[in-house]
């Protein structure tokens, strides 16, 4: 499929990136030669100078023959009128990223019909939904829902005091009996892999792991981490991410203390959010954080729009002995460093809008699709026909693509952790994590 | 625990006298009824943390608030200046009630940082400003945390 990804910044790189390496044909337009000349030099894509908001410029990326329009410029103006331009097309899928959050309003005038936009993507809401998810699950670096939530992915670092630390996978599975759960990948030493039976578990081994909803407890356990309910968060930064995030903890009767450095701006936090305690203050500060008692926060989540501010107030939340911290970083290749350097989670409104725009590209058989944040491997839900290869035959005799495994089935809401002697049905929905090389030949295992 | 039980009767003062910062922080910790060098020392912290962002909230209400050795446990107080005092709050008005909580560094049964959320919320109900200005004595004040049950 022709896919045209106008706007080459992080979230149309990020996009692209998937895309091309699934054997899509890629275009990027954008008007900066310079981040032209860097996609260009890093990815397998081909490239358009121009404003994506010119009809010219569009045909001679060849939107004619286009199956995907992915607007994400930083100016919804323009992603919107690129939008518009193909709007007769109705073969033509447009998603098209809108950080205003008035025109997601009830009210406001701009409906997405109006612009023949499929999807809008809010990166700024999609940040946080995403770090509420983490709050959710404490210590995990990632979270992923499939299958309506009935099964979960968790990323965890293994501590010290993990009792699965020094055993070998086979043997903990033997012990856990029947719970569903699965360690899919492991990342050590910068490369994720995907474990067999005989891997054996190291102290500081980044885990990915499938679980039914209700195991993620055990989940936590096992790699050393406590389960603890989110009672008290404070936030730091009065930006819209901060918003969103306070009014999903809102709705979930989770107090928050939000600390704004600019007066003006804290007042009109105050004014929006009925239940937060918005003090005005700089986070930064380590005296004031102390004074107003971090320590004792179930989590602290920096989200001002200076990476370095949310980095530095996370260390210093850390020291105090936040149980979780998360960290916005608008940079995204700071997200790595940020695990690095001890803190807990790392999200970035890009990435986040990306997975978003995959997610939504690749729906149809494919549900849902998470991207893995500092790997290349991706977790992958799928609605299996009756048309796939693996229907009705044992999983063990199965030609299954190496550096990929079926993690769990979802049949008429049971979640089951599939054996060699399992075997997939019509209808039923198969989440398989795959590292980037298998992700193509995994996807062909499931035609629509 | 209900927001009532933190607060007594006779920690609250409806007519506070002070003009200046200051002159309010030093009524509020004398309402906690404290020798004067535990006066003195919370004075300061409050000071403090006053000079790191203001703790007025809005809507004529500010929370000084901070933790200190002097208390054994947590301890608050409420106060009423009814013509109002610049207390740099975040929507520059004036601030007519005072919220104070201090509480020990260490404090087992952790309830500074719930009674700080919950004085939070108090403030933002719509009707409590008014209700506020409308008190006749300490017990109405008492009743009115009855009342939001918080």
């Amino acid at each position: 499929m022709r896919v045209i990804v106008v706007g080459a910044g992080e979230v149309g790189y990020h996009v692209a990136d998937k895309l091309s390496t699934e054997q899509h044909d890629v275009v990027v337009v954008d008007i900066a030669a310079d981040r032209l000349d860097y996609v260009q030099s890093h990815l397998d894509v081909a490239v358009v100078e121009g404003s994506g908001a010119s009809p010219l410029v569009l045909k001679r990326a060849g939107v004619e023959s286009a199956g995907l329009l992915v607007a994400v410029t930083s100016i919804d103006e323009v992603n919107l009128v690129s939008c518009m331009m193909a709007r007769g097309r109705s073969d033509l899928l447009k998603v098209a990223r809108v950080s205003n959050p008035e025109f997601y309003d009830e009210g406001g005038h701009l409906h997405p019909e109006v612009f023949g936009v499929d999807l809008m993507i809010n990166p700024e809401r999609e940040l946080a939904l995403e770090t509420f998810r983490l709050l959710q699950s404490t210590a995990a670096t990632d979270v992923a829902d499939f299958a309506g939530g009935a099964v979960q992915l968790v990323g965890l670092v293994v501590t010290e005091a993990a009792p699965i630390a020094g055993r070998t996978l086979a043997d903990i599975g033997r012990e856990e009996g029947r719970r569903a759960l699965l360690t899919v990948a492991i990342e050590r030493d910068g490369k994720t892999m995907v474990p067999t039976g005989a891997t054996r578990v190291r102290v500081g081994d980044h885990v990915y792991v499938v679980a039914d909803k209700d195991e993620i407890p055990r989940a936590l356990e096992l790699c050393g981490h406590e389960h603890a309910e989110l009672k008290r968060v404070m936030l730091a930064g009065g930006s819209v991410e901060t918003i969103y995030l306070a009014r999903l903890l809102q709705q979930h009767n989770v107090q928050a203390v939000i600390l704004v450095e600019d007066r003006a701006r804290a007042q009109e936090l105050a004014e929006m959010l009925e239940k937060a305690l918005v003090l005005n203050g700089d986070a930064t500060d380590v005296e004031l954080l102390e004074l107003e008692g971090v320590g004792g926060m179930d989590a602290f989540v920096a989200l001002t729009e200076y990476d370095e501010k949310n980095i530095l107030s996370s260390l210093v939340a850390k020291h105090a002995g936040t149980k979780q911290v998360i960290t916005l970083v608008n940079k995204s290749d700071y997200v790595p460093l940020a695990l690095h350097i001890g803190l807990d989670a790392a999200v970035s409104p890009r990435l986040s809008a990306a997975n978003a725009i995959l997610r939504y590209v690749r729906r149809g058989s494919i549900t849902r699709v998470a991207t893995f944040k500092d790997s290349d491997a991706e977790v992958i839900s799928v609605v299996v026909s009756s048309s796939s290869p693996l229907v009705g035959r044992p999983l063990a005799k199965v030609d299954f693509p190496k550096n990929a495994i079926i993690a769990a089935i979802v049949r008429n809401e049971t979640v089951i952790v599939p054996r060699g002697g399992d075997s997939l049905a019509p209808g039923d929905t198969a989440v398989v994590f795959a590292l980037a090389d298998a992700v193509a030949k995994v996807t062909k295992l499931f035609p629509s | 625990m209900q927001l009532e039980e933190s607060f007594s009767a006779n920690a609250v003062s409806l007519q506070l006298a002070g003009s200046s910062k200051d002159e309010i922080l030093k009524e509020l910790v004398a309402l906690l009824k404290l020798d004067e060098k535990s006066d003195g020392v919370l004075f300061k912290m409050l000071k403090r943390r006053e000079n790191l962002g203001s703790t007025g909230i809005g809507r004529g209400i500010a929370i000084p608030h901070c933790r200190s050795l002097v208390v054994s446990e947590l301890r608050v107080a409420f106060g009423r200046k009814p013509e109002g005092l610049d207390f740099r709050a975040i929507d520059n008005k004036l601030v007519y009630n005072f919220f104070l909580i201090v509480a020990p560094p260490l404090e087992v049964s952790n309830q500074y940082l719930p009674v700080l959320g919950k004085i939070a919320q108090f403030a933002k109900e719509p009707d409590v400003p008014e209700r506020l200005v409308q008190l006749a004595s300490p017990e109405d004040f008492m009743a009115l945390l009855r009342e939001k049950a918080l």
